[in-house]
């Protein structure tokens, strides 16, 4: 390299400093992590965007989702289809939200871990309850910012009218950061914001009288200890989760029912590991394992060989297998374009103080409308008494 | 707009229009100067979404649980009855009581372990997985396993030997014991030595046993742990010494001590003389004893009489140079078996029918014929 071309020499360390941080915020602020007023990420937000936009109401009729996907992808989303399309049928997921966001109609996967339909096959349609997401939204309630090139505008939050990140909790890696946000539930947690309106200065405890934990849409049993409410007071703690299962007796048999697994665990794998450890002889007294699920509800059947105690074997499995998990809490969200570890009470203080100011601009908005309106029908009514 | 238009509005309405237009645009004014009406419309909306969409609890959340997020071992290990076998060369194995099958009277019996040369089986135990084993070393210390660390073998097999689990050092096995885990019961160990010291300790002292052995009994010098019994408090026990005497005393004359204790005196020795076994006193059984030269007897428990302990005791067998000392005693019944093993790796084994029932001082009857330079070592 000549000499004279010194000056434009950059640094390795600088440039990698530079590019990678400005790399790790982007991931952060703008693709892993949820928002903490709606609880969404930003492919989430577009997705429920453009799918108003497209008019895809509750009490429309389905749309084929690589249209949807193509409209995110088009107008608000310059990723891939398949991030777009991942993101959608999460959200239709009745094991992976508690409350769907989405109605969709086709095959979205199941707890057995196979995978959804491709998107040209699938339908959608706004679930009822993302109506509560976005409802207010033409009412001047939140931001709008131009899109990736300028030609539209999208909305930075959505109104959220219920408090959908502890509703529906989260995950996402960022870089250096995680998020891992177990769903609640609906009424525990309306519960808990009515009492944080009528008290401001609530303590965790008392929050905790409404909020008794985590609701998963896939059920199972949570084991109650110190952790949980440390999880909550400091924004990060690990439960331990367990499977729902029960003994039955026949003629001298026993069997092991399980009817709920934790969640995200899949239950095929689960169903393999017991088979595998049954084989091995880690666990012994396993005759058969056979899975009766359908479409009632999981029930995964484990027949028990005479000489050995069921309970014994149920404590091996939970030992051994994911029938008993632990969930390490991290409640990790945007608060003003910067990531926190949110505590309960911050988490139910953020979205109060997010809803008082939609309600203070949607009122600001109404009263405008109005006023104009009034003006008007002043000057008809003027025009009226001089008609004559 | 055209005048045409304008007549055909109706005036009325318009009048009703605009006063609720006034009328909304204060509501909303008041809306934005007060913070509790603003507080009081989010209550409302969030109670109208809970009303609408809220549905139960799916997941249940117990209490009380906290020491169920570990495992104790007991929790995994299916509590199964067990045969244990130790061999006189120190081999161990426990064998699932299933594996042996019951049998007619009058049987051949199987064979439930394939023994090493010379080695012979010494005690068999029949407890389950969940059961702890103490080994008492001859130094006074105490070591546990559970019963379901030791290897499962099927019947024919040999075990492995003792060292591999327990960390005995230089110090050699005295006695087993089994407890069914429960070490807060009101069972007393009963520990003699060579010198005729007598400890008795409840079990609960016993609660925190390790792997590498806790002290059982504190031993003056040259004091060797002999035996040590599982009693239940009301007992009485019988000493018996290498030159011949044996004590009966009620173990009530030992008050309980603490685990790191010296205990008391049991019995007075004469010189030379040292104890070499202890049995506890059961009704209609007899104690067994046998010579280094391969004599014994057979006499009934209640023709020893009972004294204070620290006594010199009673003759139990008249002795002759030629014949030997006491090796050790044992409680039998008629029905019983007794083994006899010996230094050379012989071993016998005879009905305690066929060995004569006589009274307390007699010199016993030849038992097994042993080489010279061979002698009687282990009785079981």
């Amino acid at each position: 390299m000549a000499i004279e071309e010194k000056d434009n020499l950059v640094f390795l360390e600088d440039e990698m400093k530079k590019s990678y941080l400005s790399y790790a915020m982007s991931v952060i602020v703008s693709r892993a992590l949820p928002d903490a007023r709606d609880g969404l990420k930003p492919v989430q937000r577009r997705i429920l965007y453009a799918m108003t936009e497209l008019g895809l109401l509750p009490n429309r009729p389905y749309r084929k989702s690589a249209r949807v996907t193509g409209e995110v992808l088009g107008k608000l989303h310059p990723h891939g289809d398949m991030a777009v399309y991942d993101a959608l049928v999460r959200m239709a997921q009745d094991f992976s939200l508690r409350h769907p966001l989405i109605d969709g109609q086709g095959n979205f996967g199941s707890v057995d871990g196979d995978p959804p339909a491709a998107m040209r096959y699938t339908e959608v349609r706004l679930a009822p309850l993302s109506n509560e997401l976005l409802n207010d939204l033409d009412k001047d309630t939140v931001d709008f910012i131009p899109n990736f090139d300028n030609s539209l505008k999208e909305p930075v939050v959505l109104p959220a009218r219920f408090p959908n990140l502890l509703i529906n909790g989260a995950s996402g890696i960022a870089v250096g950061m995680t998020t891992n946000i177990p769903p609640h539930n609906l009424a525990e947690v309306t519960d808990a914001c009515i009492a944080m309106i009528n008290n401001p200065g609530i303590t965790c405890d008392e929050i905790l009288q409404f909020v008794k934990g985590p609701d998963f849409p896939t059920g199972g049993i949570i084991l109650e200890s110190e952790n949980l409410k440390k999880a909550y007071e400091e924004g990060r703690g690990k439960i331990t989760l367990r499977g729902k299962s029960s003994i039955e007796r026949e003629d001298g048999r026993e069997r092991i029912i399980i009817e709920e697994i934790p969640y995200q665990v899949n239950k095929t794998t689960l169903i393999e590991k017991i088979a595998d450890l049954a084989h091995e002889e880690k666990i012994k007294g396993i005759k058969t394992i056979r899975d009766e699920s359908d479409r009632t509800g999981i029930r995964i059947v484990i027949e028990v060989s005479r000489v050995f105690t069921s309970e014994i074997i149920l404590n091996q499995l939970y030992k051994h297998t994911p029938l008993q998990t632990t969930f390490g809490i991290i409640l990790l969200a945007i608060v003003n374009g910067k990531p926190e570890q949110l505590s309960l009470a911050k988490a139910i203080k953020y979205y109060l103080e997010h809803r008082r100011e939609v309600l203070i601009r949607r009122t600001r908005y109404l009263l405008d409308k109005e006023e104009k309106k009034a003006h008007i029908l002043e000057g008809l009514k003027k025009a009226l008494s001089r008609i004559d | 707009m055209r005048l045409q238009r304008l007549t055909s509005i109706e005036r009325e309405k318009v009048d009703k229009d605009h006063k609720d237009s006034v009328k909304n645009i204060e509501e909303f004014k008041a809306i934005l100067a007060s913070d509790t009406k603003i507080w009081g419309i989010i209550k409302d909306e969030l109670k109208e979404v809970k009303e609408k969409y809220a549905n139960p609890r799916r997941t249940k959340i117990e209490e009380g649980e906290l020491e169920g997020l570990e495992f104790k071992p007991e929790d995994l290990i299916e509590k199964e009855d067990v045969v244990i076998t130790i061999t006189y060369n120190g081999y161990i194995k426990y064998t699932p009581l299933r594996a042996y099958t019951r049998q007619q009277r009058g049987g051949k019996g199987m064979s439930g372990i394939s023994l090493g040369k010379g080695d012979v089986a010494k005690n068999l135990i029949l407890c389950n997985t969940h059961s702890t084993l103490l080994f008492f070393t001859n130094s006074g210390k105490v070591h546990a396993i559970k019963v379901y660390e030791i290897p499962q073998k099927g019947r024919g097999e040999r075990g492995r030997a003792i060292v591999n689990f327990v960390q005995l050092g230089e110090d050699k096995t005295a006695a087993t014991i089994t407890i069914d885990d429960i070490f807060d019961s009101n069972k007393f160990l009963l520990m003699v030595t060579k010198k005729g010291m007598v400890k008795k300790t409840s079990l609960k002292q016993f609660s925190n046993l390790k792997r590498t052995g806790i002290i059982a009994i504190k031993l003056k010098e040259k004091d060797e742990l002999v035996k040590v019994l599982l009693s239940s408090g009301e007992d009485d026990l019988i000493l018996s010494t290498k030159k011949g005497m044996s004590i009966k005393f009620s173990e009530k004359d030992v008050r309980p001590m603490g685990r790191a204790s010296t205990g008391v005196k049991g019995m007075r020795l004469s010189t030379d003389d040292e104890v070499v076994d202890a049995v506890l006193v059961e009704d209609e059984a007899d104690l067994f004893t046998i010579t280094t030269k391969g004599y014994g007897k057979r006499t009934p428990l209640s023709s020893y009489r009972k004294i204070r302990r620290g006594g010199r005791g009673v003759k139990n067998i008249k002795l002759h140079p030629e014949r030997g000392e006491v090796v050790a005693t044992k409680k039998v019944k008629k029905d019983d078996e007794i083994i006899i093993i010996t230094q050379k790796g012989k071993s016998i084994r005879l009905w305690a029918k066929n060995i004569r029932q006589t009274r307390r001082i007699t010199a016993g009857c030849r038992i097994i014929k042993s080489d010279k330079n061979d002698k009687v070592i282990a009785l079981a």
